[in-house]
């Protein structure tokens, strides 16, 4: 791999112990992968936050951070963390671990990442520009930003993601490359009777069929909305390491079925409801009466998702055995504030909390056993966690909150 | 029976263990529980099994980013396999495996995840810039 003077002396030490082992994992990386040099870049976005999913491990590597005084200078943030920062005495997270997260939050802040605390920095925080070559984290926005804001970024693990942020580069290889964010496969899929949650169950669907450098191009009878696709892609790097999709007429570097393609040579395949539903069946618990708590916000909400929550139980009230807690990020959660969309949803009972999520929070220690989602990937996740103690049914939103009002 | 790959970070000498056989993809974060290195995901081939000391062979990375962090924290905390070789190569397995320094092979033929069976003898070493995997049968399972 060909390395610039100033990337020599950062693999020397020139710049300090940590920028040099920074830079030996992405030489090794690009190395591995025949990427030819670097190329610099402007943004990345971290995962591994939560104490719950990074443990005592980041801890240590963070403190180690600040004492080799690692200051990161280009765009980056955070993923979310395993609490609400004002509120997790609310979410009744134990006091030990709401120690523990603060001190890593920190650390990282220390050496420079700005604390979004969200998997959907691309609403504000962090959004990339068409084209360009970005560093992300978190399997669900590494498929938005390739796919949606057409941006460009392998999909990287939280450790070679801080690497690139401390040496502000990549090796250039990949989903960077254009030749390599051609479709190789056609899903035609009969939507007109999706709801938002059957994208997340094709997203699985799909996910499980396709190998990680394969990227599928999907013909919709009818145009989804953002929280379908953003449901969808989530799911699809869930079940599978898919970093990317098209969707022909919709996502930018798809105007067109040609432009999606390099060549007719493709491969074609049919998803209905039927596929849908057998991966629902296979997969997840089906009984809406039962449910402890409905968790929706995986990814975060957006605020399209808040007004449609507050809309539907304005002025209703959810059961008081039940739970509904939507989570967001702390910026969609102020500008849901100022609508009246929070106090709406509380009102009803509900819960809106920030910086954390279903995924990432300990959610396991709170006791609730059947669990309701609309998110496929949160579905796939959360029964891990608890070592299987955990049910979970996928349902569309709507019939998740018709079934916990009173 | 031999198998060639990639290597994706050096060791020196020949690394020996038990295999542990996988034809699924693994999310270190959510499939294996950290504290044990137990596969803890119920739909793997494996579920139930630790992964600690073991040759573990499956066929690439899936799902959460984080699993290179928790491949670094298994290895702080003993619970780490002794080996990782894969079929497909997933950058969050191998950033996590050289940031850990867990020797792994990468980019071997499939063939490796149906003829290796769990509890077969594995042997791996380098010869010149590529990764050398012998298998021998573990004749008393």
């Amino acid at each position: 791999m060909y390395l610039t003077r100033e990337e020599e002396m950062m693999l020397d030490g020139e710049f300090g112990e940590w920028i040099s082992k920074a830079i030996k994992l992405l030489i090794r990386i690009g190395e591995l992968n025949n990427a030819e040099r670097f190329i610099k870049i402007r943004r990345a976005h971290i995962s591994g936050v939560s104490y719950k999913t990074a443990g005592d491990a980041i801890i240590e590597l963070l403190d180690d951070m600040i004492e080799a005084g690692v200051g990161i200078t280009i765009h980056a943030t955070l993923n979310p963390a395993g609490m609400d920062l004002e509120n997790w005495r609310k979410m009744g997270v134990p006091e030990e671990f709401a120690l523990k997260q603060k001190r890593i939050i920190d650390g990282f802040t220390r050496i420079g990442i700005i604390p979004s605390l969200t998997c959907a920095p691309y609403f504000f925080e962090n959004r990339p520009n068409f084209g360009e070559i970005v560093a992300f984290s978190e399997s669900s926005a590494v498929v938005f930003v390739n796919s949606i804001l057409g941006a460009r970024t392998n999909r990287h693990g939280s450790l070679d993601a801080l690497a690139a942020a401390i040496t502000s580069r990549v090796p250039l290889y990949g989903f960077h490359l254009t030749e390599n964010r051609k479709a190789n496969i056609l899903a035609i899929v009969k939507n007109d009777e999706f709801m938002e949650s059957h994208y997340g169950l094709l997203g699985l669907y799909i996910g499980r069929q396709l190998k990680p450098s394969e990227i599928p191009a999907f013909m919709f009878n009818k145009k989804p909305n953002l929280t379908g696709l953003r449901l969808l892609g989530a799911a699809m790097a869930a079940s599978g390491a898919l970093s990317m999709f098209h969707a022909i007429g919709i996502t930018p570097e798809a105007k067109t079925l040609e432009k999606a393609f390099s060549d007719n040579n493709y491969e074609k395949l049919i998803v209905a409801r039927e596929e849908i539903k057998s991966i629902e069946e296979e997969f997840f618990k089906q009984d809406l009466d039962e449910l402890e708590a409905v968790f929706i916000g995986c990814p975060h909400a957006s605020l399209d998702e808040l007004k449609e929550i507050a809309m539907f139980i304005r002025g209703k009230k959810i059961r008081n055995d039940v739970k509904l807690w939507i989570f967001t990020s702390r910026y969609i959660l102020k500008q849901a504030g100022n609508l009246g969309l929070v106090d709406k949803i509380e009102e009803a009972g509900g819960s809106v909390f920030a910086d954390t999520c279903m995924v990432v929070a300990p959610i396991e220690v709170l006791g609730i056993k059947r669990i309701g989602t609309n998110s496929s990937k949160a579905a796939w996740y959360l029964p891990r966690f608890a070592d299987g103690k955990i049910d979970v049914t996928v349902s569309p939103l709507k019939n998740l909150l018709h079934a916990i009002l009173q | 029976m031999r198998y060639i790959g990639t290597i994706v970070n050096e060791w020196r000498g020949i690394i020996e263990g038990e295999a542990l056989v996988s034809r699924s993809r693994i999310s270190f974060l959510g499939d294996v529980n950290p504290k044990t290195g137990i596969i803890r995901d119920p739909t793997s081939d494996i579920s139930g099994k630790s992964i600690m000391n073991k040759i573990l062979i499956f066929k690439g990375g899936r799902g959460s980013t984080v699993g290179a962090l928790v491949l670094y924290a298994l290895k702080k905390y003993r619970k780490a396999p002794k080996m990782i070789v894969t079929v497909e190569s997933d950058l969050v397995v191998i950033s996590g495996a050289i940031f850990a320094n867990i020797p792994m092979i990468t980019n071997v033929s499939s063939k490796i995840i149906t003829e290796v069976k769990t509890g077969d003898i594995v042997k791996a070493w380098i010869e010149g810039n590529r990764g050398v995997i012998e298998v021998f049968r573990n004749v008393f399972d």
